[in-house]
């Protein structure tokens, strides 16, 4: 490239020209950075809700694997952890209140080893002889008890098929942010529980562990599988919203081009003079794809970082929310680690730089290279 | 003397909308260095059209164009580039500066297009704006010029590569008597001092007649 078109890229990128010729002319790269910040906080919020919802089915569901019979741990990755459950159904009172639950049956340590920190515990130490019950905010709430109360679960034994009342003490409760299961899942000890028992499998390859079990045929499911409706949504629902991110990435950067219409029809007689100067056409198609990847990619660039900074900000705001107060974001998980998707920005960004370039050039060729005699009129 | 181009049977006509609009018919022409012609006409005559071909802007519907032995139907999109940027100089009545550009910028930037350093490009700018009185306008945008200024700029920018042709469509057009007067002073003395064709397209007879040859576009033709 040789010194007039770095001189004529450089001018039309706002070196050398007043603040107020930059305001003007900005104003279509503002748009877009507007555009690609809101676009790009989106992505990341339903990427990071996903994760968080994809991480809570495999935390409070039956594990990543949920397997029907004992296994032994050398047929799975080094990283897979194996707990033994109980699950029944039964229905949970306090002094004055009651409500369907589904109690999972677990050991000592599992609360500990599975849930972490991500579920907000609160627990006082059992002092009585009686088994302790975990329940979510949620439920503690619905049946008006605190930590430290005693609450009645009447539970279905399903190998004899009847009910049996099992007095327990609240010593602690949860919440996953996700009302799935902050509804209506409990937890107590195993020796609590009288039902079919499953081994929940945790690990990061699903897949590989998956195979590894069934190439045994030993009986398993993921996760994916047991929650399919829910997952399946999640998986569409995050398509659906990347694709139309992508389609409004492209109308962005066409519309932003069109804004800046008025730019390139002021530049129509400079680009006809630049030709008559001896500048080839390829060289100043080159040229205008180097203003917009500096006008257009650059406030796509900031758009993007600012709507992922945005993401970063809100996130500690909607975790701190009370969700029961939101009915509408009951299916949702809003206590969430921020997850960004590149791919999906990198796409984003490509889409509005792409569009935006392929409208100037078949604005170029309409109003300039088609006709530069009457360009030069 | 040597050619500098030549026309050939051209022929120039446009379709609108069904039907073929001949401006141009059987044209013959050929312009030696250092010589200048005028070309007058009534408005939508097709003198601008016929310029535009002279000048490789456009491609004539039928009949060639020769520059230097060479036919233009043969050029490519780079060699009319670089025809247009070493060997012709344009000025048109609306003096085509980039608005976004100093005076300085404006008459450097053909330098610049054809490989020469910013700092000799920038010396030798200076050196033709002084030429057309501009000297102390260096650093001044067209915004900021009047427009017999204007065109003087128009004019340096035009000569600054030390082209063969100048190429002048009603380069008074737009100004006051003044002005223009100014303007074709330095015009045809620039050129005569350059040794360069002009073909100048324009209404004002005074000003065509003080140029060697002086043509008349009508119907469709171009006559002596």
């Amino acid at each position: 490239m040789n010194e007039a078109l770095r001189l004529y890229i450089g001018r039309k990128i706002g070196r050398g020209q007043s603040r107020a010729w930059c305001l003007r002319s900005y104003l279509s790269s503002l748009l877009v950075l507007l555009v690609a910040s809101a676009l790009s906080f989106v992505l990341v919020f339903v990427a990071s809700m996903t994760s968080a919802i994809d991480s809570t089915l495999q935390r409070l569901g039956s594990g990543s694997i949920a397997v029907h019979e004992e296994i032994p741990e050398n047929l799975l990755a080094p990283d897979a952890t194996i707990c033994r459950t109980e699950t029944s159904g039964g229905l949970l009172y306090s002094e004055d209140r009651s409500i369907l639950v589904y109690v999972k049956g677990v050991e000592e340590d599992y609360l500990e080893k599975n849930l972490f920190s991500r579920l907000h515990l609160e627990s006082v130490e059992n002092t009585t002889s009686l088994k302790g019950i975990w329940i979510s905010r949620i439920m503690a709430s619905r049946l008006g008890v605190q930590i430290g109360d005693r609450l009645t679960l009447m539970l279905y034994d399903s190998g004899v098929n009847r009910v049996r009342p099992v007095l327990l003490f609240l010593e602690g409760t949860y919440s996953s942010g996700y009302n799935e299961f902050d509804e209506k899942l409990a937890y107590t000890s195993i020796d609590v529980t009288d039902g079919p028992t499953i081994y929940e499998v945790r690990c990061s390859d699903v897949e590989e562990n998956l195979e590894a079990l069934r190439a045994r045929g030993i009986e398993c499911e993921s996760y994916r599988t047991l929650f399919r409706t829910v997952y399946e949504n999640l998986e569409v629902s995050r398509r659906l919203l990347s694709l139309i991110a992508v389609l409004v990435a492209v109308l962005a950067g066409f519309f932003s081009v069109s804004v800046a219409g008025e730019y390139i029809e002021r530049d129509r007689r400079e680009i006809a003079s630049m030709l008559l100067l001896g500048v080839e056409r390829r060289s100043l198609v080159k040229a205008y794809r180097l203003i917009t990847i500096a006008s257009v990619g650059i406030s796509a660039l900031m758009g993007e970082a600012l709507g992922v900074l945005l993401s970063f900000l809100v996130s500690p705001i909607l975790s701190s929310l009370d969700i029961t107060k939101y009915p509408s974001l009951q299916n949702y998980v809003i206590d969430f680690s921020v997850k960004v998707p590149f791919a999906t920005l990198v796409l984003l960004f490509s889409a509005l730089v792409f569009s935006s370039y392929i409208s100037l050039r078949v604005s170029l060729k309409r109003s300039v290279f088609s006709s530069l005699a009457s360009a030069l009129r | 003397m040597s050619e500098v181009f030549r026309l050939e049977g051209v022929g120039k006509s446009f379709i609108s909308g069904r039907e073929s609009l001949e401006i141009l018919k059987g044209i013959d022409f050929s312009l030696n260095e250092g010589v200048s012609v005028a070309i007058q006409g009534k408005s939508g005559s097709g003198k601008s059209t016929l310029l535009s071909i002279m000048a490789l802007i456009e491609r004539p519907t039928v009949g060639r164009v020769i520059y230097q032995k060479v036919e233009a139907q043969d050029l490519d999109e780079r060699g009319i580039a670089e025809l247009h940027a070493r060997r012709m100089g344009f000025v048109f009545q609306n003096s085509l500066l980039l608005e976004d550009f100093t005076a300085l910028e404006n008459v450097a930037l053909p330098l610049m297009n054809i490989a020469l350093s910013k700092r000799e490009s920038y010396e030798r700018a200076e050196g033709f704006l002084q030429r057309v009185g501009l000297g102390e306008r260096l650093a001044h945008r067209p915004t900021e010029l009047s427009g017999g200024e204007r065109q003087r700029v128009a004019l340096a920018r035009a000569l600054v590569t030390k082209p063969s042709v100048l190429f002048a469509d009603e380069p008074t057009g737009a100004l006051d008597e003044e002005s223009a007067r100014m303007v074709e002073d330095l015009v045809l003395e620039t050129v005569s001092e350059e040794k360069l064709a002009l073909v100048l397209v324009t209404h004002n007879p005074a000003f065509a007649s003080r140029c060697e040859r002086v043509l008349t576009l009508s119907g469709k033709e171009l006559h002596e």
